[in-house]
């Protein structure tokens, strides 16, 4: 009966009507590899990075195996643009820059592992997930690091990127645990990795937490959408995000009077 | 429940701040009632705890403390600060803040020109037992115009500052350094020479661990960032990922 009810079909059904929720499903079948959608951005002089890593040497040590990655870019629309094949030895680690692959605007990344020998991970229900660590810059800054946010995907034998993030069929409610009222100008960044687009609401709450504005948007199949925020007079507090994606958590970009936090909210 | 903290001061032209929500990040995952809370400030002197009810925070209110504002009430110290009840022991669990995701604060460093943050805390969890560490730190830049510095805060629930050994060693396991790290503290280090010629860097303690963090800024202080690792568990998902944790530990401690 528990294996029932824990099945992903049933998962699916729980999320749909929020019973018991989870804030991820698991991939269907074994040796899977799981990856963030992570954001880039190559716009100017602003550059993005990614710090790549054998991840066998980092969850199976004394295997001492090549990792075989796939790295598939997207555009903000969602427009596949490129796929970069690394292999990596035992321990090795490289840094991606995005600008040597005449990358140009922003969008969206997955960065998928294939070891050879993934028996234990197998036998015990494991799947290798990419939540690395991306670098942001301007053209006069240190790279500001951010980890990824969410196992948003898998890779299914086909080669086709499959979501992992549940959605329901009710509005859920998502606060960051930030305050925006410490800069006039901000970005919240979003993406989906469902295959249909998901509606959502940005709600804007002031110093006294009235109600301010609310921003509608709707975010299709693997886009990429930043939205920004002016307000003088640094009049946000809070925001709340209402989205059918059960946990739609941004990516959050602050700018700086000479430069910019960015931050998984 | 979480903890949060201040991160100390490297120099004068940087200051840390937090910001804490008194609102669980999402209602469908929050079996609590969200209410009045007290925010404590505490820390270690003499090998006691000196515990400061600081404030009141209501709930969907958010607080911010700065660093330079405690040290002049307090010295130099280092913070650690939760939402407790009134008559509630600093190392007493509450379900409070048991979320999913995670209940955490916003913790930033700032300096005139910028502010790098990231969203932060400690689980009581690791509170109560002493934890090793192993950090695996990518995010590494060696520039004679950026400086780098780890932080490693540690929280255990005893008042005393017990001394041990982080080491750092590169990915051929050769050992680049040893620091002094302290129990109940904010522990901090210039690390960046060690970048030189090293894409990561693991740092590793077999007695003590805590939250490892990483913070790189440019000398003239325009442009900052701060980050911590993930735990060796955040690179698999699913099953017992524990086991996963358990060997790469033990593979970085044989060296």
């Amino acid at each position: 009966m528990n294996k029932i009810y824990s099945n992903n079909y049933a998962y699916k059904i729980r999320n749909l009507f929020k019973i018991r929720p989870n804030l991820y499903v698991t991939p269907p079948k074994k040796n899977k590899s799981v990856s963030d959608f992570f954001y880039w951005s190559n716009i100017k002089d602003f550059q993005t990075q990614f710090a790549l890593m054998n991840i066998g040497s980092h969850i199976l040590p004394n295997l001492k195996q090549k990792d075989n990655i796939e790295i598939y870019i997207y555009n903000y629309d969602g427009k596949f643009l490129k796929k970069l094949n690394f292999v990596l030895d035992d321990l090795q680690s490289i840094k991606i820059n995005f600008s040597k692959y005449n990358l140009n605007g922003f969008g969206s990344f997955f960065v998928f592992h294939k070891l050879d020998n993934l028996d234990y991970l197998s036998d015990n229900n494991i799947f290798v997930t990419e939540r690395g660590y991306v670098g942001y810059k301007n053209k006069y800054s240190v790279w500001n690091y951010m980890h990824g946010n969410h196992n948003a995907a898998y890779l299914d034998d086909s080669n086709t990127i499959k979501s992992l993030m549940p959605t329901s069929f009710f509005f859920n409610e998502y606060i960051p645990q930030t305050r925006f009222d410490d800069v006039n100008e901000f970005k919240l960044i979003f993406n989906n990795v469902n295959n249909f687009p998901i509606p959502f609401k940005i709600e804007l709450y002031g110093i006294d937490n009235e109600l301010i504005d609310i921003l509608s948007y709707k975010c299709n199949y693997l886009n990429t959408l930043e939205i920004k925020v002016v307000k003088k007079d640094k009049l946000i507090k809070f925001v709340k995000i209402k989205s059918k994606l059960l946990f739609c958590r941004p990516v959050i970009f602050k700018y700086q009077l000479n430069d910019f936090d960015i931050y998984h909210g | 429940m979480n903890y949060f903290f201040l991160l100390n001061s490297i120099d004068k032209n940087l200051n840390s701040k937090i910001d804490i929500f008194n609102q669980a990040p999402m209602k469908s995952f929050y079996k609590n009632s969200i209410k009045k809370k007290y925010i404590k400030i505490f820390f270690v002197k003499n090998n006691k705890w000196e515990i400061i009810e600081y404030d009141s925070i209501f709930p969907y209110e958010i607080k911010s403390y700065k660093l330079n504002e405690l040290n002049e009430k307090y010295g130099k110290q280092s913070f650690f600060l939760g939402l407790f009840d009134r008559n509630q022991d600093i190392f007493q669990d509450s379900i409070y803040m048991n979320s999913e995701p995670t209940w955490r604060s916003n913790i930033s460093i700032q300096s005139k020109h910028s502010s790098a943050s990231y969203q932060g805390e400690i689980p009581y969890s690791i509170t109560q037992k002493n934890i090793s560490l192993v950090s695996c730190n990518p995010m590494t830049q060696f520039s004679n115009n950026v400086r780098s510095f780890f932080y490693l805060v540690n929280l255990f629930n005893e008042p005393i500052k017990s001394e041990f050994t982080v080491s750092i060693i590169n990915n051929k396991k050769e050992n680049i350094a040893n620091l002094k790290c302290y129990t109940n503290t904010v522990n901090y280090f210039d690390i960046s020479k060690y970048y030189e010629n090293n894409e990561v860097l693991i740092f590793k303690s077999t007695r003590h661990g805590g939250i490892p963090i990483y913070f790189n800024f440019s000398t003239d202080y325009h442009s900052l960032s701060l980050e911590h690792t993930h735990p060796p568990i955040e690179y698999v998902y699913g099953g017992d990922r524990f086991k996963i944790q358990k060997e790469k530990k033990e593979f970085w401690f044989k060296s």
